[in-house]
C-alpha cells in the first residue's frame, strides 16, 4: 500500500494506458527471432505488434505505404470523442424544460467558479471539502470513483479507499458549495457502469496511496480503459452479484447450484433488442440533445476566455 | 361504441325520414308527435356527442382561432385605457391579492452555510386580475361587508374549449380567456385595476407565502392508507381481518354510528394549504418563485400562492397593491434571498476558530 505502483493495482489485468507506454513496449519480449530483422518490420509501433498470443505466429512483411495507411485510419479511429458531463441531460419524464434550463445554467455558473474536470467511474480522485469537525478545516480524501449518480445540481459520485484495512466511502455532492478542490490522480475507466461489488472484493483492489501522485493523462488522447477482472471474498456478499452481468467481476468461484439461478434474472437477448421497449428509455429528442450540445460549448468557450483573461 | 353508433344513426335516418315527410306534407299528424318522442328517446345516455365546435377546422385554422383570441382584446375596450384607479400605500392590517401559479417541480439549493435544502419552483404563467368587487357586493366570508375581493386568472385558454356563458368577464376586462380563475378576498385600500397583469416580483425574496394545491388523486382507499390506522394482525387465528377498520362505535347508548367516523374512501384529489413557506429566490424573467419545502400537487398543476400571515411588513412593506414593472428602476433578472448562496460566489469556507484560553 505505501510503495503505491499504478501497475500493480490491476495485477494481470491488461492495461491500456498511455503514460507508461513507452517502458511496456521494451519489456515485451522480441515479436519472433526466426523473422528477418528487417527495417520495415522494425518501423511498425508497438501498438501494431502482436499481443502475446498472436508472438507465435510469423510477423507479416508490410510495406512502407501501408503501414503509413494503417496510421492513418488508427488516428482516423481514436479521435476522440467530445466529453459532456452526463448529469446535464435530463431524465425521462414529465419535465419542465425551463426550469432544466435554469438548472443547467446554475452547473454552469458554478463550473465557472470551481474547476470540476473530467473524470470517470473508475479513476482515482482527491477530493478536498469544507468541514467544521476537521484540523485546518479542511480534509482531503483519495479514493476510487465507484458510482455517478443523478442530475444536475443533485449529482453525486462515492469514493472509495481501504485505509488502515477498514474501508471507507463518502458520497459527495458534485455542486455543493462545500466542495473545494477536486482533482484526478489517474483518468480510467472501467468497462461496468458502477463498481459497488469492490465492497465483496479482496481489498487490494480499492486500496490506495493517499499520498498518490497525479499522473498527467495527455490531452486530445481517448481515455484508457482498465478491463481489470476483480477476484472476489468468499461469500457472504451485500448483492448476488453474479446476476448482474459484471464484466470486470470473477464468478469462477461461484458454486454452480448458484450460477444456475442466473440465466432467470437476466434480461433474455430477445428483450434487449425490443425496440417497443427501448422507446421509452430514449426520451430526450434530438433536438433538446443538441440544444444541450450547444449550451454546453459556449459554457466551455466562456471557461476557456476567462482561463486567458487570468493568464 | 357499436351499439350507440347504430342507434344514432338509426335515429338520425328516422329523423331524416319524418322531416321529409313533413315538409312533403304527408303524415303530418303523427310527424311533429314522432320527432318529440324520438327526441326523449330512453337510449338517449348512450348516444354520444360527436360533433365539438372545432370538429370543422382544420389545424391551421384553429391556430388561427387561438391566437387571434390573443390578439382579439387589445383591440376592445380596455378598462386599462380609462384613467388608472389611485393607488393607496401600506398600512397595517391591509390585504393584497394572492396569484395563481403552475408547479413546475423541486429544485436543490444550497445556503451560505453549506446546508441543502429543496425548494418548489412555481411559475406565474398569463396571470391577470379580471374582476375588482367592491365590499358591498362581494360575497366574503366577513359579514362585516369591509372585505372586497379580487378576482385573477391564469394560464391563456383556447376559445374552442369553453363554455360561452363563462367568457363575459373576460371579455369585460379585455383579457385572453383563462383556464382558472380565483377570488381572494382583498382590503379595500389594495383594489387593482382590471386587466392588470400580475408578476412574481409581486412578492420578494425573504416574504413567507400560503400555498394551495390540488393534491394528487389516490382512489377509492381503505382505512390504514387513507387515516392511518393499525389493521389487525397478519396470523394468530385471524379470518378475514387484516387490514379493517375495527369497531365502530359504542352498543346501545348512542345506537348509532357518529357522524364524520373515518371510514374508507376516495381519497387525494383536494385542495390543500401548506403554510408560512419561505420564498428564497425569484427569476424576473421566466417569472418563477422557488418556495422553501414541498407544495401539494403534481407537477403541472395550479396552486394558488398569498401573503402569510408570518410576514412582518411594518418596516418593509411589500410592493403595493402589486408590482407594476413600467413604474420604477428594472429588477435583476435573478433576486436571491439574503441567506442563500449564490452559484457564482465563491466555496464556502469554516473559519478557524482560536482556543480560548484559560
Amino acid at each position: 500500500m505505501k510503495n503505491y505502483d499504478h501497475d500493480n493495482l490491476c495485477p494481470g489485468g491488461n492495461v491500456r494506458h498511455f503514460a507508461s507506454q513507452d517502458s511496456s513496449g521494451k519489456d515485451e519480449p522480441p515479436t519472433n527471432s526466426k523473422s528477418p530483422s528487417d527495417n520495415e518490420v522494425d518501423a511498425i509501433p508497438e501498438r501494431l505488434s502482436p499481443d502475446n498470443k498472436a508472438a507465435t505466429l510469423p510477423a507479416p512483411k508490410i510495406s512502407l505505404d501501408l503501414l503509413r495507411r494503417r496510421q492513418a485510419q488508427k488516428k482516423d479511429q481514436e479521435q476522440v470523442e467530445k466529453f459532456i458531463t452526463p448529469e446535464i441531460y435530463p431524465p425521462m419524464g414529465r419535465r419542465s424544460k425551463i426550469l432544466d434550463y435554469l438548472e443547467r445554467q446554475d452547473c454552469f455558473k458554478r463550473r465557472m467558479v470551481m474547476d470540476i474536470p473530467e473524470f470517470y467511474v473508475g479513476s482515482i480522485l482527491a477530493v478536498t471539502m469544507a468541514d467544521p469537525h476537521a484540523n485546518g478545516k479542511t480534509s482531503r480524501l483519495v479514493g476510487i470513483c465507484i458510482e455517478r449518480k443523478n442530475y444536475g445540481l443533485g449529482a453525486s459520485f462515492k469514493l472509495r479507499n481501504v485505509i488502515d484495512g477498514q474501508g471507507l466511502e463518502v458520497l459527495y455532492e458534485l455542486y455543493s458549495p462545500l466542495l473545494h478542490k477536486l482533482e484526478v490522480l489517474k483518468l480510467e475507466k472501467r468497462t461496468d457502469a458502477h463498481l459497488l461489488y469492490l465492497r465483496d472484493a479482496l481489498p487490494e483492489y480499492s486500496t490506495i496511496d493517499p499520498d498518490m501522485i497525479a499522473i498527467k493523462h495527455p490531452p486530445g488522447r481517448p481515455v484508457p480503459v482498465n478491463d481489470i477482472v476483480v477476484k472476489m471474498k468468499p461469500r457472504p456478499w451485500h448483492r448476488r452479484w453474479e446476476r448482474y452481468e459484471l464484466k470486470g467481476l470473477d464468478v469462477s468461484g461461484v458454486s454452480q447450484s448458484r450460477m444456475a439461478t442466473v440465466q432467470d434474472h437476466i434480461l433474455p437477448e430477445y428483450k434487449k433488442m425490443d425496440l417497443l421497449m427501448m422507446y421509452p428509455r430514449y426520451d430526450i429528442t434530438e433536438k433538446e440533445r443538441m440544444r444541450i450540445e450547444r449550451e454546453w460549448e459556449v459554457h466551455q468557450n466562456e471557461l476557456e476566455r476567462t482561463a486567458k483573461k487570468g493568464s | 361504441m357499436a351499439t350507440s353508433w347504430c342507434l344514432t344513426s338509426m335515429r338520425n335516418s328516422l329523423l331524416k325520414v319524418v322531416k321529409f315527410s313533413v315538409i312533403q306534407g304527408r303524415n303530418t299528424q303523427i310527424g311533429e308527435n314522432f320527432v318529440q318522442r324520438l327526441k326523449a328517446c330512453t337510449c338517449s345516455h348512450l348516444i354520444q356527442h360527436r360533433s365539438y365546435y372545432d370538429n370543422t377546422l382544420t389545424s391551421e385554422n384553429q391556430k388561427f382561432v387561438y391566437q387571434w383570441n390573443l390578439l382579439k382584446h387589445q383591440f376592445g375596450p380596455s378598462p386599462l385605457k380609462d384613467s388608472p384607479w389611485p393607488r393607496q400605500d401600506w398600512k397595517p392590517g391591509s390585504k393584497r391579492t394572492g396569484l395563481i401559479a403552475v408547479k413546475l417541480g423541486m429544485y436543490p439549493m444550497w445556503t451560505k452555510s453549506g446546508k441543502k435544502f429543496v425548494t418548489t419552483a412555481l411559475q406565474i404563467q398569463d396571470c391577470n386580475v379580471i374582476r375588482y368587487v367592491p365590499p358591498d357586493i362581494a360575497p366574503g366570508d366577513d359579514q362585516t361587508g369591509k372585505n372586497a375581493a379580487i378576482e385573477v386568472g391564469a394560464k391563456n385558454a383556447s376559445p374552442l374549449y369553453m363554455d360561452k356563458g363563462l367568457t363575459h368577464k373576460f371579455h369585460d376586462a379585455c383579457v385572453p380567456l383563462k383556464q382558472r380563475t380565483v377570488l381572494f378576498y382583498v382590503t379595500e385600500n389594495s383594489a387593482i385595476q382590471p386587466g392588470t397583469p400580475l408578476y412574481a416580483t409581486h412578492f420578494r425574496p425573504g416574504m413567507y407565502v400560503d400555498c394551495c394545491g390540488k393534491t394528487i388523486g389516490k382512489g377509492f382507499q381503505g382505512v390504514m392508507k387513507r387515516w392511518g390506522m393499525k389493521g389487525q394482525p397478519a396470523s394468530h387465528g385471524q379470518t378475514k381481518t387484516h387490514r379493517r377498520m375495527g369497531a365502530t362505535g359504542g352498543g346501545g347508548s348512542p345506537g348509532r354510528i357518529w357522524k364524520g367516523k373515518k371510514m374508507p374512501g376516495p381519497m387525494g384529489n383536494k385542495w390543500r394549504w401548506t403554510r408560512c413557506l419561505k420564498i428564497w429566490r425569484i427569476n424576473t424573467r421566466h417569472n418563477i418563485i422557488f418556495v422553501e419545502g414541498n407544495v401539494s400537487g403534481s407537477k403541472g398543476g395550479f396552486v394558488k400562492i398569498k401573503d402569510s400571515l408570518n410576514n412582518r411588513f411594518e418596516n418593509d412593506p411589500p410592493p403595493f397593491p402589486t408590482h407594476y414593472p413600467e413604474d420604477g428602476d428594472a429588477l435583476a433578472e435573478e433576486l436571491y434571498d439574503e441567506d442563500l448562496h449564490e452559484m457564482l460566489q465563491e466555496s464556502v469556507a469554516f473559519e478557524e476558530e482560536e482556543e480560548e484560553e484559560r
